[in-house]
């Protein structure tokens, strides 16, 4: 079928695409994202819009004129999500013109994250703190901060890789598992648990695996066992990341003694 | 006992404060969302370790409590309610039981898999349906309030 739309209906559709595209990027739920197309949609006065959204792609459909936009990276950013959030707020208004709307969407999507200084102390910090929630006290708290710097530290060599995200859960349950071991002289009795428990957090919070329940609830049954599919992915790289980190330590430990 | 909710009040607002940062969360969503995340924490302690409720119910009401205070805020500040929640969630959600869970499957212990496992399905279930049951009301009674407001238009 012949395409009729006009020029500036293309592009609406392919601005309605690409604050989907952003929502999905930055961990935003599913019906989130079809719920902001919509009014993205209905601010630009387009009828008959289809939209189904999954993890990895978006299908936007206008009067026959499809567009898809894959969906490669998957991470959470919700300063991101708040403003494109904003954005289809106001076009939904009419505040927004389309070109406006893509100079502010761009502008989201080229919002740079934390300085790696406080990425990494905001690390250290959620280790240290849920080392106490799993029953560590000061010694541990100061033990996974350390520990939770430098699982943050290493990640940036992983995030250009392919598979990055399995890798860096990888290494840092490696990385948290053999410190608290190496560690365990200064540790009260019981407190090495409490330091992996800690150390890990920062790569694996169950978010994850809450929005996909959510999805699942909200009737986005495709896009909830797929999230689950990766939360579960991203636990196992980080089970078995302490898994190995344990024996090498067990391994150094035999060959000191 | 208070010691203790000290200590657990102290470890769920410095994490949720750790872990909003690593999430990008808008600089003045995180104190309110960090509050939020210490209120839930402190509600499920008190309902779990001094009243000894069931696993599910604490956290099904800790969760509410954390949902409804997340959606007075996004109503207040005027941004998404996801944007607290995900913040404000983060020491109820189980990363460590489905973690705790693999580690036993990696170790070929077969029994503490799936007890850590099935503890991390109901916790999450107890929480998606705490905060999905909240913001359905929620947006129930915004569009009731909507709908009057037409009216008297």
């Amino acid at each position: 079928m012949q395409s009729t739309l006009s020029e500036s209906t293309k592009q609406q559709i392919a601005l309605i695409c690409r604050a989907a595209q952003l929502i999905l990027e930055n961990g935003g739920e599913t019906y989130r994202v079809e719920e902001t197309a919509l009014r993205m949609a209905k601010g630009f006065g387009l009828k008959n819009v289809n939209i189904a959204a999954f993890p990895t792609s978006i299908f936007v459909e206008v009067d026959g004129h499809m567009r898809v936009t894959r969906i490669n990276r998957r991470g959470t950013n919700t300063t991101r999500l708040e403003r494109t959030n904003s954005v289809s707020r106001s076009v939904e208004r009419g505040e927004m013109t389309a070109q406006q709307a893509q100079a502010e969407l761009e502008a989201i999507a080229a919002l740079p994250g934390l300085p790696l200084w406080v990425q990494i102390a905001a690390s250290g910090l959620t280790a240290a703190s849920f080392s106490l929630l799993f029953g560590g006290r000061l010694s541990a708290f100061v033990v996974s901060f350390l520990i939770g710097m430098l699982v943050q530290l290493v990640q940036p060599l992983f995030s250009n890789m392919e598979m990055g995200a399995l890798f860096g859960c990888f290494a840092g349950g490696a990385i948290t598992a053999l410190l608290a071991q190496a560690s365990s002289p200064l540790l009260p009795a019981g407190s090495v648990n409490a330091v992996i428990a800690g150390g890990i957090m920062p790569l694996l919070t169950g978010l994850l695996m809450t929005t996909a329940m959510r999805d699942t609830m909200y009737g986005d049954l495709v896009s909830g066992v797929t999230r689950a599919a990766e939360a579960l992915l991203l636990a196992a790289s980080v089970a078995l990341g302490v898994y190995v980190g344990l024996e090498i330590a067990a391994m150094m430990g035999g060959m000191l003694l | 006992m208070i010691g203790e909710l000290f200590i657990g009040a102290v470890g769920a607002f410095g994490g949720t404060v750790g872990l909003s940062l690593l999430l990008n969360a808008p600089p003045r969503s995180i104190l309110p969302a960090s509050l939020t995340g210490m209120l839930g924490q402190l509600v499920y302690m008190i309902l779990r370790l001094h009243m000894g409720q069931s696993l599910i119910a604490s956290y099904f009401f800790a969760t509410v409590t954390v949902a409804v205070i997340c959606e007075i805020c996004a109503r207040v500040m005027r941004m998404p309610s996801t944007i607290f929640l995900l913040s404000a969630l983060i020491p109820l959600v189980p990363g460590y039981s489905f973690y705790a869970m693999l580690l036993a499957l990696v170790q070929d212990n077969g029994m503490q898999a799936a007890r850590c496992g099935m503890e991390a399905v109901q916790v999450v279930a107890a929480i998606a349906v705490g905060s999905a049951v909240t913001s359905v009301v929620f947006r129930a009674m915004m569009m009731r309030r909507l709908r009057r407001a037409e009216k008297i238009q």
